[in-house]
């Protein structure tokens, strides 16, 4: 008995696939940008894009994995905010005081993250609600060690990695995050956690029955999350120069939103790294085309939020009372 | 009178209702009889305006209708009780019944006293121990089967539909459930009993509806049908199985594999001992809903258990998790594969590498070439026809998917195989093969508990064939032969059960 | 002992007893701290003035819960209603303006219960983008703090009634009760079907998504109730004025005993668990400016401290549902809880 082909194999799949949709997507925000500003897709202007899209998926890879979980995590922005924070405290300009910084923030997304997962699968708060509650706790936090003010540097080493461009087009930060894609891609492909992990998204049930310790791999998801948002606060810093208070303050959604334009679905079980880079792309290119027109903040974030929305209604609508 | 003609139901590639066929009429208490997939449950829910059909007609008095929700069957006089309960846990037993109230009610504010006396009425009547601000939460289940049945009454139906309702309850209550149900009987109510009950049907309706695979096998009156063709009405005719197993009586070994003693699961198992050798299949027969799933769950440990002990090779088992269980040699198949077996996105080769690695460090690597080459390896040996490993398993039929767990299973070292009616809704050829790897596994000495809810199939495979009848172990046939199958069947309808309970 | 016993046992069957006894508790405990700082008229009535609106909110967000949903974006709505209020006060007259406000809250209701109940998107999700688009309206309504409002409505809203009920607390009671009519209808008790098995309701025959729709408008009337009040206390407008109320409101609902998984709690609950923990900032802003006596402690600013604080209550707040239900409710809910809670 001959199986079916799957989906993905087919040309009408094809053309629903998210990452055909996404390249569209980034195709005609490249079209409105160039209509708008006659230089957007001019090495800098794409640089600057590339750059920024970098850095929104090294702080949407965390994210990413939660999602396929089947939670998600709003502590990421309060995390990369921490992290830039933190790091120029403890660097002051000196490369010596490198690994103590990473050291930090290391332990500090260990805390959060198993906090998250504590309150999460014990105290059966939703992801959503118990990271944003930790979030709040860890912007303070960032208040405190700095007193309110942020002092500090990044150290020479951290901030090329955040300025040097290779060339106009192609920065150290995007050098680093094709790296960082290609690494996921090649660890995760044949790694236990990954299929456990997308298994649990899958069916949880199934994958309790199956014998996976359903409760680890939620721990470790968020851990890995929060490890990930806090140094990439610290590239962050290394790409900016300089720390202020909620640098990371607009990653929260945009992470969120990223994930899911990739094609992670939040009912758990599906999305890839290589999605939410496209999801990125996407997001950023928007950012910029706003930027263009001059739109000022307040606007943004209506922008923001009626993208999100929609694109909530088209992907992740529940099922019907009656079938 | 209510007639259903032609209905057909799919659900995605299962075809759940086949031009199925159903009517009640009224005045007559009928039955509907079908084993689990069979659909008798869909064609309640379409008839409630739970679910939607994709072809066919429901009239009433030959005026055809629409169900588009349980408003319209309600409308039309049709009520359900179900099998999972209707009711609202965290709302009073008052409030459960006028829950939607066609009275007890002044201009749009509920009349408190009145709704009140209403309810305690219907208590009594249905001798439920409880008070009208009783929390539906603290009654136990046989309270709540009750509640459930007297909430449909509530709306005055023309049509009532019970699913399931005294899968909970105790002797006398079904007796007050039935004399309830007559009662309205003689006042025209037509009813619908949906039931695993054999003697129960018998007891109380006059006619019989018989589904198998989603369509009408027979419409009948019951004194004109034997128990054995009732059952095979139900289960279908079988292929002569070949019996070259050999056959042991578990008296020649001394010492268990597993020993289980006085467990009781919920209000589903009472109070089930038993003993398994290794190499041996010990089969459980009997009708669905018996509390063998929830038995077999138990011991695997997914399930928590209410009282009793599990004894597995020699030591006695603490806490039980399904990672213990397999990481000391014993697995548990499911037949419901979709929500409990399969990971329907996953790749097939993912599907069957998932339990080892589960046994793993979390962060291992997996060795590619030696994983896959098991893996054909394991598709090979049980013939699960693929396209490529690396398709998603949805892409599999029922039987290959069933196979596929197998496969998953046998990476694994195992003493002890826990089966949860694996065969059901899968293939002929796919079950004889299943059927060949247990004999297989069994001969190298590994030990099975296997239920199935097809009794002729047990006498194919088993060793020993214990018969579960509400929660217990009520039968135990050591010597298996052709001869035993209408004692089996017998004993399946809870012929040797005791008197009083 | 068998006091204990019973009061646990009660505890554990009602709704709502287990927050009552809390917030007596720690009335008791403010009391014994502050003394006669805690109880007098103007206290007592500052207490309530302040946080009335996060109390309101709390009953809002608890209505919500009880049809199975979840607000986020309550506190930026309620930054709507104040940005408007005193936008539209400067133009048109302060009634109006101020009706206009509350309406735009109710509406905003209709919207979310809109899309919640017939597009089924998951609350959570919704009503957090949602909460993105708000904030940004707000500041699109208001870009900076300012603005005023007559200061006859402050000396309403601060106002005292037959000389020791504070208006505020009045208003409260009155949306208490409000609410009590409502439970006094078919519609009460549909609600919390709708969150706690909205299966069972649409088998009862009851039209499931028109009653999440009733809910979210109900939540939106109170909304609104509450952005007012916090305007007539504010006395100014400020963009982001009510955004952390959301997550407050959140974690004092579940104080109050409200179930996350729907159909469980009470609206009287819900308000104790706000003003419990009214009261706890109430003695945390006491303890570290009368008993304290430097700016920092440790070193660390005491604003931060009170903030850190006040944060990690929230969460503890949030878990507070644990002890609740640790006995087989938990269970069942925790089930339940899969299902529904996606995100």
């Amino acid at each position: 008995m001959k199986s079916k082909t799957s989906d993905k194999k087919t040309m009408a799949g094809l053309f629903r696939s998210n990452t055909f949709i996404g390249l569209v997507l980034i195709a005609a925000m490249f079209l409105i940008g160039l209509a708008i500003n006659h230089s957007f897709l001019s090495p800098k202007s794409l640089g600057n894009i590339f750059t920024n899209a970098s850095l929104l998926a090294f702080a949407s890879l965390g994210q990413t994995l939660v999602v396929i979980s089947g939670g998600v995590d709003m502590s990421i922005a309060s995390c990369i905010s921490f992290g830039a924070v933190a790091s120029a405290l403890i660097m002051k300009g000196d490369n010596s005081n490198i690994p103590r910084a990473v050291l930090v923030l290391i332990i500090t997304g260990l805390l959060v993250g198993i906090i998250n997962a504590l309150g999460i699968i014990y105290a059966n708060i939703p992801p959503l609600v118990m990271t944003l509650a930790v979030s709040n706790v860890l912007n303070v936090v960032q208040l405190i060690i700095c007193n309110g003010s942020p002092t500090g540097s990044p150290a020479p080493a951290i901030k090329f990695l955040g300025k040097y461009k290779l060339v106009s087009a192609l920065s150290l930060i995007t050098l680093l995050l094709i790296a960082a894609a290609v690494l996921v891609y090649l660890g995760l492909k044949h790694n236990n956690y990954s299929k456990q992990l997308y298994a649990v998204g899958n069916n949880k049930n199934a994958a309790a029955l199956a014998g996976i310790n359903v409760n680890k791999v939620i721990f470790i998801t968020y851990i890995i999350s929060a490890v990930l948002a806090c140094l990439t606060g610290m590239l962050l810093l290394g790409y900016v120069n300089f720390p202020y208070i909620n640098m990371g303050a607009s990653y929260g959604m945009l992470t969120v939103a990223a994930v899911v334009i990739g094609g992670a679905s939040f009912a758990g079980g599906k999305g890839h790294f290589s999605g939410t880079i496209i999801g990125s792309l996407v997001l950023v290119s928007l950012s910029n085309i706003l930027v263009a027109i001059q739109l000022n903040d307040a606007v943004k974030n209506v922008i923001n939020g009626l993208v999100l929305l929609v694109i909530l209604i088209f992907y992740t609508r529940e099922k019907a009372i009656r079938q | 009178m209510l007639a259903a003609k032609n209905i057909s139901k799919q659900y995605g590639q299962t075809k759940a209702l086949d031009q199925a066929e159903l009517s009640m009429k009224p005045g007559e208490i009928r039955a509907l009889l079908g084993s689990n997939g069979s659909g008798k449950s869909t064609i309640a829910k379409v008839l409630g305006g739970l679910v939607g059909k994709n072809q066919g007609e429901i009239t009433i008095d030959g005026e055809p209708i629409q169900l588009g929700s349980a408003k319209d069957a309600l409308a039309r006089g049709i009520a359900l009780a179900y099998q999972d309960y209707s009711l609202v846990d965290q709302l009073t037993v008052e409030e459960n019944l006028f829950l939607n109230p066609k009275e007890a009610i002044k201009k749009g504010f509920i009349d408190h006293k009145e709704r009140s006396d209403k309810t305690l009425r219907i208590l009594e009547q249905f001798h439920i121990s409880a008070k009208p601000e009783t929390y539906v939460s603290s009654l136990d289940e046989s309270d709540k089967s009750l509640l459930e049945v007297a909430k449909a009454l509530v709306y005055k139906p023309k049509y009532l539909i019970l699913d399931e309702v005294t899968a909970c309850l105790h002797r006398d209550q079904v007796l007050i459930l039935f004399d309830i149900l007559r009662k309205e009987k003689e006042e025209g109510l037509s009813i619908l009993f949906i039931s695993h009950r054999f003697d129960e049907v018998y007891e109380l309706c006059e006619t019989v509806t018989i589904f198998r695979n989603g369509k009408t096998v027979i419409t009948t009156d019951l004194n004109k049908v034997t128990h054995d063709d009732i059952v095979y009405y139900m289960t279908g005719q079988k292929e002569a199985m070949k019996k070259q197993h050999q056959k042991k009586c578990a008296s020649d070994q001394k010492e268990p594999l597993l020993s289980i003693r006085n467990l009781g699961v919920g209000c589903q198992v009472d109070d089930v001992s038993l003993k398994l050798y290794p190499g041996e299949i010990l089969g459980i027969c009997g009708l669905q809903g018996q509390g063998q799933s929830e038995f077999l769950r138990a011991v695997y440990g997914s399930k928590k258990i209410s009282r009793g002990s599990i004894t597995y090779r020699g030591k006695q088992l603490g806490k039980l998790s399904p990672e213990r269980s397999l990481k000391s040699g014993m697995a548990f198949i499911s037949g419901d594969r979709g929500s409990e077996g399969i990971f329907a996105d996953r790749s097939i080769f993912e599907n069957i590498n998932i339990s080892r690695g589960a046994l793993r460090f979390i962060f291992r690597g997996i060795r590619l070439k030696e994983s896959k080459s098991k893996a054909d390896e394991l598709i090979q040996r049980l013939n699960v026809v693929i396209g490529e490993t690396s398709d998603p398993a949805s892409s599999l039929s029922g039987g290959n998917q069933q196979k596929l767990i197998f496969a998953r299973d046998l990476l694994l070292d195992l003493s002890v195989l826990l089966l949860d009616d694996p065969t059901k809704g899968v293939d002929v050829k796919a079950r004889s093969e299943i059927q060949e790897i247990l004999k297989e596994l069994a001969d190298k000495g590994m030990a099975c508990i296997y239920y199935s809810s097809d009794y002729k199939e047990l006498t194919a495979v088993a060793d020993r064939i214990v018969v579960f009848y509400e929660g217990n172990i009520t039968k135990e046939f050591c010597d298996i032969s052709d001869e035993i199958e209408s004692d089996l069947a017998a004993a399946m309808l809870g012929a040797t059960r005791t008197e009083a309970k | 002992m068998q006091i204990l016993t019973h009061l646990a046992n009660k505890m554990k069957k009602s709704q709502a007893f287990g927050a009552y006894i809390m917030l007596v508790l720690l009335v008791i405990i403010n009391l014994l701290i502050q003394g006669k700082g805690f109880a007098n008229v103007s206290s007592i009535n500052s207490l309530f003035l302040v946080n009335t609106p996060l109390i309101l909110a709390t009953v809002a967000q608890a209505v919500m819960i009880f049809c199975g949903g979840i607000d986020l974006s309550i506190g930026a709505t309620i930054s709507v209603v104040n940005a408007f209020a005193i936008v539209a006060g400067q133009h048109v007259p302060v009634p109006i303006a101020w009706l206009g406000a509350f309406l735009i809250a109710v509406l905003l209701g209709a919207a979310k219960g809109g899309i919640v109940a017939y597009l089924r998107v998951p609350p959570i999700l919704v009503t957090f983008a949602i909460s993105t688009l708000l904030e940004g309206l707000a500041l699109l309504i208001l870009p900076k703090p300012g603005g005023s409002i007559p200061s006859s409505i402050y000396s309403v809203y601060g106002g005292v009634f037959a000389g020791f009920i504070p208006i505020s607390a009045l208003v409260i009671v009155l949306v208490l009760i409000g609410f009590g009519i409502v439970n006094r209808r078919p519609l009460g008790a549909q609600i919390k079907a709708a969150g706690a098995n909205q299966r069972s309701l649409f088998i009862a025959g009851v039209n499931v998504e028109r009653t999440k729709l009733k809910a979210y408008i109900i939540s939106g009337v109170i909304t609104g109730i509450a952005g007012l009040c916090l305007t007539a206390l504010a006395s100014s407008g400020d963009p982001k004025i009510g955004n952390a109320l959301s997550l407050n409101s959140i974690a004092a609902a579940i104080l109050g005993g409200v179930d996350l998984s729907g159909g469980w709690g009470t609206v009287g609950g819900a308000a104790a668990g706000a003003l419990f923990l009214g009261v706890v900032n109430n003695v945390i802003f006491y303890v570290f400016n009368n008993v304290i006596h430097s700016s920092t402690l440790m070193g660390i600013k005491l604003s931060y401290l009170q903030q850190l604080l006040t944060n990690i209550i929230i969460i503890l707040g949030l878990s507070s549902s644990l002890l609740a239900h640790l006995k087989k409710g938990q269970k069942r809910r925790k089930q339940a809880n899969e299902i529904k809670n996606v995100g």
